[in-house]
């Protein structure tokens, strides 16, 4: 039942695409007001506009709450063109501790002004050519730093116009301490409640870094209206950097007051900033929070002043203290960083435009008041989903150059507080090209003593043999791997025990696990592929001009043989036809790689789950300061994919599906190990095999193929990052072997044991957020495929029959998004009502 | 005498002389046995503050000059400063830039070239950084900064070299030299000079065998190549010598695919074959690059009309064809060919072999008759003796001392040779099958001492354990007979034991001085207390203040 009081928000990334979010996000705002949480610190949003509000520190009065107006996109336009020809000159600040200065003297020349603060007097020099035109603070009074002090004209025409618009604006400009850029400022014709800011903590102190500094003089950044976003608010490089590449700042703040009261914005950076924006890969997920106990109390705290944002904006900081991966930010591509405060922007609307105001320290804000039973409702977590996050964390260590890495036999918890007793030996990379290596000889013997140091094996790998030493001291309990055989790297190839008497336990141990971790995993075995049941087009065949000649470069030649593929058999998109690196990896499975030397090879990425990175509610590192990330190799090839998705045209395509039967089958099936994935996955799977266009992949944006193989992709969250583990020929394998293999894969998964081939060959793919509560959620199409579609919850849904009769039933939401260069609207709809036909009539899926 | 390293370059692909481009710019003075250790070490690039009046005037009147040098690049420039230096008033003549080959098209800006490639390689390398704790986001490069910096290289060495010249007062005649007669020399259009002795030292151009068309765009040399006008996905190298190596350390550094053309049955010729072997699983398996041995190119076509670079390959013996390549430009780099066309040879009754000029083992040039030529000499590539830059600057000093009245032959088997790949590879003296076939014949016996760079703690510091030092000694008597050096910092390390060999001192002396903790020169130490030597230390150590 959707009642008034039932809240929709929704965490969106991309305040500039409004168009979107107000119909897509606040579908019911006519009802009760549309929220939505600009995460300012998931600079996903926009890194500059994050940079300059955080300095704004107005945790106070927020006016216009529960309504939420877009400005029309024109309006931004026409600001844009709208340029100042009349600049204000600024109060600069010539100190890193200076709040204000006094007008020691005007003078003439270069120099404008000589100002005194509190270090020392300083000649203050014009930037621009122009007249003095007016003079706002006159000799011998004070004004603070950033306040305009003088107006600069351009032409001598301009001067009149300046001294008119000097004297409208009375001291209101060198009173309103507003952080200004270095070249203008917004005139805050308006009042607006920001200068209760500083009040609460006091005037604040500019610290800068060395590097900072020297950037700021170099890019002649005015080091005090930059907003620091390093550890304890101090101003970084990078904060200097994003000052100085674009005042967006401005922009944004000028949008404040009316348009007509815009003639000293310098916009241009504006489109920067927006196209920065839409640069980045987003997505969205909804989720509905039931919102009684907030109103309740909302009813309760307002006569404290509490306001329903206040409230909503602490709900948020909290769940972002839990998730911290929201609340980082990502501003180069090559890695993110946590950032320290939680900072949170709310969008509010003001005499037809809206402002972003930022309310920081969200841990401290004592404004707030909340009940726990509140927060455990507005919590973007829930503490289902970190549980099963939990589960899926359990990575392989990934052994180091001659490092004898030990792992807990046990389970991965236990690693943390219970050192094993028995370590395992693994094949250490010995280069950086080393994929296996084979035991040429060991040096000591089952049963002898090692001391730390001494050499116990000697593995030889692609590039010579090499004596691997041990890091322990213990016994050689058991050898898994003998001479002469081969392991992959970070097999386990011998077993050490700390004492004697546990080397029993240690054989006992390296018996029971016989194979499994010593063979090398074979390669694939080549997917038959069966012409696909339905008629359909013929698969698009590579034009060929007669019997060619096959080129192949040196990289894909020793790739090849790497991944065992066949070079003959692989089709080359390089220049003259021939077959290059990323021709073979494509063939054997692989994602493309990122950088010439072949890091290990990245997964595709689909919807990425948003809790990801929680491992558990207690442990996310709540990180004390912004600590920059690199991206790992899986995070780098993400964020490859990810920024590789921009460059095709998808549109999103959603469908109610009633899932009371499927729920009934599920519930019938799950005893022989049949899970919720597999049922989606076989729907899909079969649903797919009715619209092939569906599963077909466009690759160059001249041709598309149609796939002879449904290969339905699943995306799972493992710890660091995502993968999507592939079940291949979805639409052929029944039920309970796909749950068998989907169970084998997320085992894979989760120790880093997939193959290439187990989790790139997806053609189409699906991501579940419903068990986390999700109720709708858009995922991006991973590149190289045509649809992934995106489920949420089932929940129980009034529904109006045709004769007007109600009933609830369970609906859950799927969201599908597609390749519109080869998908079009019908053939989703089509696709997708086949898929809502199938789990409707589930019992297709068990045949 | 046959220096041991014409039987390497004999192996070379097309039996022409292989020059590197990689061989340094190293005081040629350390080949002066008396020299050491008083001689102020001086390097091409500085300039020298001495006797400028020894180059006032002819010592002899009824001559223009004491000494006219023709070629003034690396090996002119070395004997023009050391005749400088003896008093002898000199000219050198250049008829296209001071510097030769090494210094334009050569050595220098290749150096230029591959101090980019290794930084490259290194911020490329994840595994690497990681292993230092470094995280670097993917490194990428400007090819016309890289460019840049190789020809900025080059003219600043060429200024240097001009400017050390000019100090001197070595008058420098412009224009191309030739040989009048005995004792005449004419230069640019009509300016005859005379001089009591002549010295050719006109070097080398790369040589492109017949059936390759050289566009200079997609099958270019490594005159083109060094300007790096373009970075190929896919480059052939046509030979795998020094250039070809050094050059595929490049190219795959900045992302090119490399395909090597070798003539022989291996690669790589010319290396000890441990240390080229050693060299092609870490130089060549791991990178992209594939290989072609056996093969001559027999055809090939530069890209035009859609069409790419094609090469056609036949086998080196039987001259059947083989393969046909497509590839996107290609790299000659099968050695050099002496520059001596239009030299006026005919003049003086001198025929040139291959190109060469044949000259005794003093340097002095030798006639269509087999009788020497007085008072002209011949130096450097021209001679063909051995193709680099440093032996020509020893061979051009070794002339003038002996025009000075003191007879000096130069042992060619004390000179060190360096490739500058990542890690760099560098030798001295004989290789070991080269040894063993010696100590075959005059019957001694052939020791071997090796160590790795593993087990040197700089090297371990910088994670650059990769690598090996060989050294081949006589155990009878201590003597050095050759070192093979691969590892970080191989070329630098290299010339302690080229030193050792010059100056005659044995194993059992030299493994008794004290090198400096941690230095990778430990490598070399760690030879020497390698070495088993039957004969006690000759002399009595002297107490050598170590630091620690």
């Amino acid at each position: 039942r959707l009642t008034n009081s039932d809240l929709v928000f929704s965490v969106h990334f991309t305040p500039l695409n409004l168009s979107d979010l107000s119909h897509c996000d606040l579908s019911n705002s006519n009802n009760n007001g549309g929220f939505f949480f600009v995460l300012s610190t998931a600079s996903l949003s926009n890194p500059k506009s994050t940079i300059s509000f955080a300095s704004s520190v107005s945790p106070a009065p927020i006016p216009s709450l529960r309504r939420v107006v877009f400005r029309s996109p024109s309006s931004r336009r026409r600001v844009m063109t709208i340029r100042s020809k009349i600049r204000e000159i600024f109060m600069p600040a010539l100190s890193s501790t200076m709040t204000e200065g006094k007008i020691a003297k005007l003078a003439k020349g270069e120099s404008v002004v000589v100002v005194e603060s509190d270090k020392a007097d300083m000649d203050v020099e014009t930037f621009y050519d122009g007249y003095l035109a007016a003079i706002v603070v006159g000799e011998g009074e004070t004004a603070p730093v950033g306040a305009a002090i003088g107006l600069l004209a351009e032409t001598e025409a301009e001067i009149e116009e300046a001294k008119n618009k000097a004297a409208s604006k009375p001291s209101s400009s060198a009173v309103v301490p507003s952080p200004p850029p270095a070249t203008s400022s917004p005139a805050p014709a308006i009042a607006q409640p920001s200068p209760a800011a500083a009040a609460s903590d006091g005037p604040r102190k500019t610290v800068a870094t060395p590097h900072a500094k020297k950037l700021a003089k170099q890019h002649k950044v005015d080091i005090g209206s930059v907003a620091g976003t390093g550890p304890f608010g101090r101003i970084t490089a990078s904060d200097v950097e994003a000052a100085a590449a674009a005042p967006a700042p401005t922009a944004k703040a000028t949008t404040t007051s009316s348009p007509p009261l815009l003639p000293d914005a310098s916009i241009v950076p504006f489109t920067a900033m927006q196209s920065a924006s839409l640069s980045v890969p987003t997505f969205r997920v909804g989720y509905p929070v039931n919102t009684d106990a907030l109103d309740a109390l909302y009813e309760k705290v307002k006569p404290k002043g509490v306001t329903m944002t206040a409230l909503l904006v602490k709900a948020a900081g909290m769940a972002l203290a839990q998730h911290p991966v929201v609340n980082a930010s990502c501003k180069d591509g090559k890695s993110f960083s946590y950032n320290s405060n939680i900072n949170v922007a709310v969008a509010v609307a003001i005499n037809g435009g809206w402002i972003v105001l930022v309310i920081s320290k969200m841990e401290r804000a004592a404004t707030m008041a909340a009940s726990s039973s509140f927060l455990s409702t507005a919590s973007l977590s829930n503490p289902k989903s970190t549980i099963s996050f939990a589960s899926s964390v359990s990575p392989a260590p990934i052994p180091s150059l001659r490092r004898v890495v030990f792992r807990s036999p046990s389970s991965r918890r236990r690693v943390m507080t219970i050192r094993s007793k028995i370590r395992e030996i693994f094949m250490p990379a010995l280069s950086s090209t080393m994929t296996e290596g084979k035991i040429v000889s060991w040096i000591k013997t089952e049963g002898e003593k090692l001391a730390k140091g001494e050499s116990v094996v000697v593995v030889e790998s692609d590039k010579a043999d090499m004596d691997v030493e041990t890091f322990y001291d213990g016994y050689l309990a058991a050898i898994v791997v003998g001479e002469g055989e081969t392991a992959p790297v970070g097999a386990a190839i011998g077993l050490l025990a700390e004492t004697e008497a546990e080397i029993e336990e240690a054989k006992n141990k390296a018996a029971s696990k016989p194979s499994s971790s010593a063979v090398v995993p074979s390669p694939p075995p080549a997917t038959s592929s069966p012409a696909p049941a339905i008629a359909q087009p013929s698969p698009a065949a590579a034009a060929s001009d007669g019997p060619r000649k096959t080129v192949a470069t040196p990289h894909a030649k020793k790739l090849a043989k790497q991944h065992k593929v066949d070079i003959g058999s692989v089709a080359g998109t390089g220049p003259f036809g021939r077959i290059t690196a990323s021709d073979v990896e494509a063939a054997a499975g692989l994602a493309p790689t990122v950088t010439p030397p072949p890091p290990p090879p990245p997964p595709p990425a689909a919807a990425p789950a948003p809790t990801a990175k929680a491992t558990t509610t207690s442990s996310p590192p709540l990180l004390p300061d912004a600590s920059i990330v690199p991206f790992t190799a899986m995070q780098s090839a993400v964020s490859k994919n990810m920024i590789e998705s921009l460059s095709v045209p998808t549109f999103r395509v959603g469908y109610p599906v009633n899932t009371d039967a499927l729920d009934a089958l599920y519930e019938k099936v799950k005893p022989k190990g049949v899970t919720m994935t597999a049922l989606l996955v076989k729907a899909a799977g079969m649903a797919l095999a009715q619209h092939p266009v569906v599963n077909a992949s466009c690759k160059d944006g001249k041709s598309f193929s149609y796939n002879s193989n449904i290969n339905v992709a699943v995306a799972v969250a493992i710890n660091g990052g995502l993968i999507t583990p592939v079940l291949q020929d979805a639409d052929k394998l029944d039920l309970y072997l796909l749950s068998q293999k989907w169970k084998e894969l997320v085992g894979k998964a989760r120790s880093k044991q997939l193959q290439p081939h187990e989790y790139n060959s997806g053609t189409f793919t699906l991501s579940n957020l419903g068990m986390f509560g999700v109720d709708r959620f858009d995922a991006i199409l991973p590149p190289g495929q045509g649809a992934i579609m995106a489920v949420g919850a089932s929940k129980p849904t009034l529904v109006a029959d045709k004769d007007g009769f109600f009933s609830v039933k369970n609906k859950m939401l799927v969201n599908v998004t597609a390749d519109h260069r080869i998908v079009y609207g019908a053939d989703l709809a089509a696709f997708l009502q086949t898929f809502a036909k199938i789990v409707e009539n589930p019992d297709s899926l068990t045949l | 005498m046959q220096s041991a390293f014409s039987l390497s370059f004999s192996q070379s692909s097309l039996t022409l002389p292989n020059r590197p481009l990689c061989s340094s710019n190293a005081s040629p003075r350390n080949l002066r046995r008396e020299a050491f250790g008083f001689s102020p070490s001086k390097q091409l690039t500085s300039c020298r503050f001495q006797v400028k009046s020894g180059n006032g005037a002819p010592s002899n009147k009824s001559f223009d000059y004491d000494l006219v040098i023709i070629g003034a690049g690396v090996g002119g420039h070395g004997a023009a400063l050391h005749a400088v230096e003896k008093g002898l008033k000199t000219a050198i003549i250049e008829g296209d830039v001071v510097g030769g080959t090494c210094v334009n098209r050569g050595c220098v800006p290749s150096k230029a070239l591959l101090a980019v490639s290794g930084r490259m390689r290194e911020l490329q390398n994840e595994h690497h950084m990681k292993s230092f704790g470094l995280q670097v986001s993917a490194a990428g490069y400007d090819r016309q900064g890289v460019a840049d910096h190789a020809n900025n290289l080059a003219t600043k060495i060429r200024n240097n070299l001009t400017n050390s010249m000019k100090a001197l007062g070595v008058d420098i005649l412009t224009g191309f030299g030739s040989v009048l007669g005995p004792q005449k020399v004419k230069y640019g259009k009509d300016n005859i000079i005379t001089a009591k002795d002549i010295i050719i030292a006109t070097g080398s151009v790369p040589f492109v065998p017949k059936g390759i068309e050289v566009d200079g765009k997609t099958v270019i040399t490594s005159d083109h190549a060094l300007k790096l006008e373009s970075v190929p996905d896919w480059i052939a190298i046509v030979g795998s010598g020094y250039i070809g190596l050094e050059f595929s350390d490049v190219y795959t550094a900045l992302g090119s695919e490399v395909t090597f053309i070798e003539a022989l049955d291996q690669l790589m010729p010319g290396f000890d074959p441990e240390i080229s072997k050693l060299a092609q699983r870490v130089l060549i398996n791991p990178r992209k690059i594939d290989y072609h041995t056996g093969v001559f190119a027999s055809k090939i076509t530069p890209a035009k009309d859609g069409r790419p670079v094609m090469i056609e390959l036949i086998d080196a013996k039987t001259k059947e064809p083989k393969d046909t390549l497509e590839v996107d430009a290609a790299l000659i780099a099968t050695g050099r060919a002496p520059f001596t066309n239009g030299l006026g040879l005919e003049n003086i009754n001198v025929a040139t072999q291959r190109g060469f000029i044949p000259v005794d083992e003093r340097m002095r040039v030798i006639d269509g008759n087999g009788k020497l030529v007085p008072n002209l000499y011949c130096i450097g590539d021209a001679n063909g003796k051995l193709m680099l830059a440093h032996a020509a600057s020893a061979q051009g000093i070794s002339v003038v001392e002996q025009v000075t009245g003191r007879d000096h032959v130069l042992n060619h088997l004390t000179i060190p040779a360096a490739c500058f790949t990542h890690p760099e590879i560098s030798m001295v003296g004989l290789t070991e099958p080269q040894a063993r076939e010696k100590a075959e014949k005059e019957g001694f016996k052939v020791s071997i001492a090796k160590t790795s760079f593993k087990a040197n703690t700089k090297a371990l510091a910088e994670n650059e354990g990769e690598g090996l030092a060989k050294m081949i000694y006589r155990p009878d008597n201590g003597e050095i007979l050759g070192v093979h050096i691969f590892g970080l910092h191989a070329a630098d390390l290299i010339h302690e034991a080229s030193n050792a060999i010059a100056l005659g001192t044995r194993i059992q002396d030299i493994k008794l001085a004290v090198h400096a903790h941690p230095t990778l020169s430990e490598v070399v130490d760690e030879l020497f207390k390698a070495a088993k030597v039957e004969s006690p230390a000759s002399t009595t150590p002297q107490s050598v203040k170590a630091t620690v």
